[in-house]
């Protein structure tokens, strides 16, 4: 009997995953695969909270995307992620008379506030550390791909979190590919230490993705995680 | 005098800034070199040289009477790509919507309808015979896709090779190549001296695919 139901339940095993087929990621011409787990998609922020509470997150939402609201605080994601593909799109608002660091300035970190790609706006700079799309304070982008301000651009990055063996050592640093408005900026890059406190420990787990309140109102939509 | 005028070239060009890849919300940055617009085959030529003359209509063009070729021959790159494949009900396999994108002529991306299966090396998003695609990113037949592949061509120092070609690729925006290295040329390979730069090539596997919007970025000064 036991053997019966063995050999049944293989057969079914066998039968549903129908030996050569795999669930679609798309059914038409759609953007978003359907084995994202969507982060924010206009409607609310019920995906995130304020960072290192349970409290919701304090930032406006209209009009299909969420601003910050200077103050508040940084906003994470309730769910934590290690190696994962990340689509995010943002929009810098137009500070023509400020400069460097106090122009448009936010940012997008992996494993809670670990690991930043810089936001800003460093239209027609030539990009250093601190610039739109570098890993900040260790690598600028490997060009400068941004658009102007208030026009919406999109980070699409593949994140590798640290590896550690039994004994807590780290044997692999973290990795990122960045494309940023779809040119490729960092290419598998390494991260060698965390990025706003190089002599902070590194996460041996998973983190939640973190954007930063850094007083300016710069907006984010669309944004999907796919866990790798 | 020298050192003086070499001091206001650097003071010029670090106050100039960078020449901005956009200007507004166009999709293909300024740095890249068109391959393909709809407009004509003016980059392309048949493997023995002559022009291409794949079909073209509208903003694509299809594939007819062999293989095609830049005229360019690129290293490491960033190469975007969009295709679409005829819908072939009644084929299977390596015979349902077979074509292939080759970088330096030698390194297949494979082009092919595997919507909906496990995919194999050798099914689309591969690395011909090499890796299979972390998942199948396909959309059904008769949608247009795209290929971002990111390029590296083989290292060579004093005639020996050093490191191997790798390459990264995302298919309709979906990570399925993650930085793999590849041992060695591809099935049907265009051939060549692997120290040497290489072109595109798309592969007329004998079945109606469309190909649009094809751009590279050249890689080759970046740091890596």
């Amino acid at each position: 009997m036991k053997g019966l139901v063995v050999v049944f339940g293989l057969a079914a095993m066998v039968t549903l995953s129908g030996g050569v087929a795999a669930e679609p990621l798309f059914l038409g011409a759609e953007l978003t695969p359907r084995d994202a787990v969507v982060l924010f998609d206009g409607k609310d922020l019920s995906q995130w909270v304020k960072c290192g509470t349970d409290q919701p997150a304090g930032w406006k939402v209209e009009n299909g995307y969420t601003q910050v609201v200077p103050g508040t605080g940084d906003i994470c994601t309730k769910r934590s992620f290690s190696d994962c593909q990340l689509h995010i799109e943002f929009r810098v608002p137009l500070m023509p008379e400020a400069r460097g660091q106090a122009r448009g300035n936010s940012g997008v970190f992996f494993m809670g506030w670990t690991y930043e790609i810089q936001v800003l706006d460093s239209y027609g700079l030539q990009p250093g550390n601190g610039d739109c799309g570098a890993i900040y304070s260790i690598t600028p982008p490997m060009v400068n791909a941004a658009r102007p301000p208030e026009q919406w651009q999109t980070f699409d990055m593949v994140f590798h979190a640290p590896k550690f063996d039994d004994k807590g050592k780290k044997t692999a640093n973290a990795r990122i590919t960045v494309l940023w408005n779809g040119v490729l900026i960092h290419d598998d890059a390494q991260i060698p230490s965390p990025t706003p406190d190089h002599s902070a420990a590194e996460p041996t787990g998973p983190g939640p993705i973190e954007l930063q309140d850094h007083g300016y109102l710069v907006r984010y939509r669309n944004m999907w995680v796919r866990p790798l | 005098m020298k050192t003086v005028l070499a001091l206001l070239l650097i003071l010029l060009s670090s106050s100039l800034g960078a020449a901005p890849l956009f200007t507004g919300n166009e999709a293909r940055p300024a740095d890249a070199l068109v391959l393909f617009d709809g407009k004509g085959l003016t980059e392309w030529t048949y493997l023995d040289g002559k022009p291409a003359n794949w079909r073209l209509e509208g903003d694509y063009m299809e594939v007819r009477g062999g293989n095609i070729r830049t005229k360019r021959e690129f290293g490491d790159c960033q190469l975007h790509v969009e295709f679409r494949l005829p819908s072939m009900p009644n084929a299977t396999g390596q015979a349902k919507a077979n074509s292939g994108v080759y970088l330096q002529g030698r390194y297949e991306v494979q082009v092919l309808d595997s919507y909906g299966l496990q995919s194999q090396s050798n099914d689309c998003g591969g690395i011909y015979g090499v890796a299979a695609p972390l998942v199948n990113a396909c959309r059904p037949p008769e949608q247009w896709q795209a290929y971002d592949i990111f390029f590296h061509a083989p290292r060579f120092e004093a005639g020996k090779q050093i490191s191997k070609a790798r390459m990264s690729v995302l298919q309709n925006g979906i990570w399925i190549q993650d930085n793999v290295e590849i041992p060695g040329e591809t099935i049907a390979s265009a051939g060549g001296d692997l120290a040497s730069p290489g072109p595109i090539l798309l592969q007329d596997h004998g079945n109606p695919i469309r190909y649009r919007n094809v751009w590279i970025r050249d890689l080759t000064a970046e740091k890596h």
